[in-house]
């Protein structure tokens, strides 16, 4: 018998979880996973993303698309890639990211690793119910220079200053656009189709640049 | 990848874990960890049980007392220990286990060992929402001669009959008590006080044996 819950998130939190055993989850469970790891100093948080975590995420990601397209900006989608690094004893699977700025240094590469190659320059996360780690420090120490946070009603843009996120009002990645702006349009995906809303994006955009 | 979330249990299931991984799992979260696993050739289920299940949990180990105690029948608990064997590629933490007709053989152990300790002879699996394990497989595969399972409204027990379960109506450690017995307690628990619940209980016993 089962009740429907209505958390966007369900979380799954297990303490103690060596380095190894996270790397070793990692091979094991491969790349069709489902449920997204956070891994901070020995706390693993298992997400597994309900319907309402789910579809903003899609939004994010096709408005950050079209307005690539609209800018002709150039990108690479890492999606929800694990980003880890063993001396800092920290690992992440965004919702979303994407190299931007640092597109250029992972072209063509179908691998990553971030001992030596950059941290991507935009990050989206969404967590609508409390995390049980600590996403902004994991961020900070990957070195992830902007991270977009959505908790279901507002949006949230922050910029790594000095190992810190600060918030901003315009994106670093995309200039033209503020916090106030995408927050308007995630809004709108709550209550409009979705093509209606990629193309009234667009639309917004174009009118912004020309 | 299965979703389960509830007021009685809350379900991660990973995939494609080997043997190593599951074990190195359960070192490192050691003794304290809260939730639950049941694994099975490579899927691991992590349960987090809610108040719904813990309570009726804690009712059926009260009643497992007092009927050893009445009945005068020594036990050993070994409540939600790791039952594995590394040979069947699985393993199992039941809500509550009890080694009764084999006690004297694991008297003052501390440790248990599945592949040359004999397994408990009593589990008990309080299962609202569905599981995404066989757990009736990993238990005839680690020999538990006795299951009594409560799935939230209907409470069997079984009996391990040549590697299958076979519902049973009377109990294989407690022969003078029939399932539909102990399913009338437990729907009692639900709206009787524990204390009252229990002393009913005992004094039922204690009618059966004289």
């Amino acid at each position: 018998m089962l009740v429907k819950s209505n958390l966007a998130e369900q979380r799954t939190v297990l303490h103690n979880v060596s380095w190894e055993t996270f790397e070793a989850l990692l091979r094991d469970t491969g790349e069709d996973r489902g449920s997204l790891f956070a891994y901070d100093c020995g706390v693993l948080e298992i997400m597994t993303p309900l319907f309402e975590h789910e579809n903003p995420k899609i939004q994010f990601d096709r408005l950050i698309f079209a307005l690539a397209v609209e800018l002709k900006t150039k990108i690479r989608s890492a999606g929800s890639t694990t980003l880890k690094r063993k001396t800092i004893t920290k690992g992440i699977e965004p919702d979303t990211c994407y190299y931007i700025q640092n597109e250029p240094a992972i072209r063509g590469k179908q691998e990553l690793d971030l001992k030596t190659d950059p941290a991507p320059d935009l990050a989206v996360e969404i967590d609508i119910t409390s995390s049980s780690v600590n996403k902004f420090n994991i961020y900070a120490a990957l070195g992830v220079g902007e991270l977009w946070r959505y908790n279901g009603d507002i949006l949230k843009f922050y910029q790594l200053v000095e190992s810190q996120y600060i918030e901003i009002k315009f994106s670093i990645v995309f200039p033209l656009i503020s916090v106030s702006d995408m927050n308007r349009f995630i809004q709108q995906s709550k209550t409009m189709d979705e093509i209606d809303l990629v193309q009234s994006f667009s639309a917004w955009v174009r009118a912004k640049i020309g | 990848m299965l979703v389960k979330s509830t007021s009685a249990e809350q379900r991660t299931v990973l995939h494609n874990i080997s043997w190593e991984t599951f074990e190195a799992l359960l070192r490192d979260t050691g003794e304290d960890r809260g939730s639950r696993f049941a694994y099975d050739c490579g899927v691991l289920e992590i349960m987090t049980p809610l108040f719904e299940h813990e309570n009726l949990k804690i009712q059926f180990g009260r009643f497992i007392l007092v009927l050893a105690e009445e009945l005068e029948i020594e036990i050993r608990s070994a409540g939600s220990t790791t039952l594995k064997r590394k040979i069947s590629k699985r393993g199992i933490e039941p809500d509550t286990c009890y080694y009764i007709q084999s006690e004297s053989r694991v008297r003052g152990r501390m440790t248990l060992n599945l592949e040359t300790d004999p397994p408990p002879d009593l589990a008990i699996e309080i299962d609202i929402t569905s599981s995404s394990v066989n757990k009736f497989g990993i238990y005839s595969a680690l020999g538990v001669t006795e299951l009594w399972r409560y799935d939230g409204q209907n409470f069997k027990f079984y009996q391990l009959i040549e590697g299958q379960y076979i519902e049973c109506k009377f109990s294989i450690a407690f022969p003078i008590i029939s399932v539909s017995e102990i399913s009338r307690f437990i729907e009692q628990s639900k709206s009787m006080g524990e204390i009252a619940l229990l002393k009913s209980f005992r004094a039922w016993v204690r009618g059966k044996i004289s």
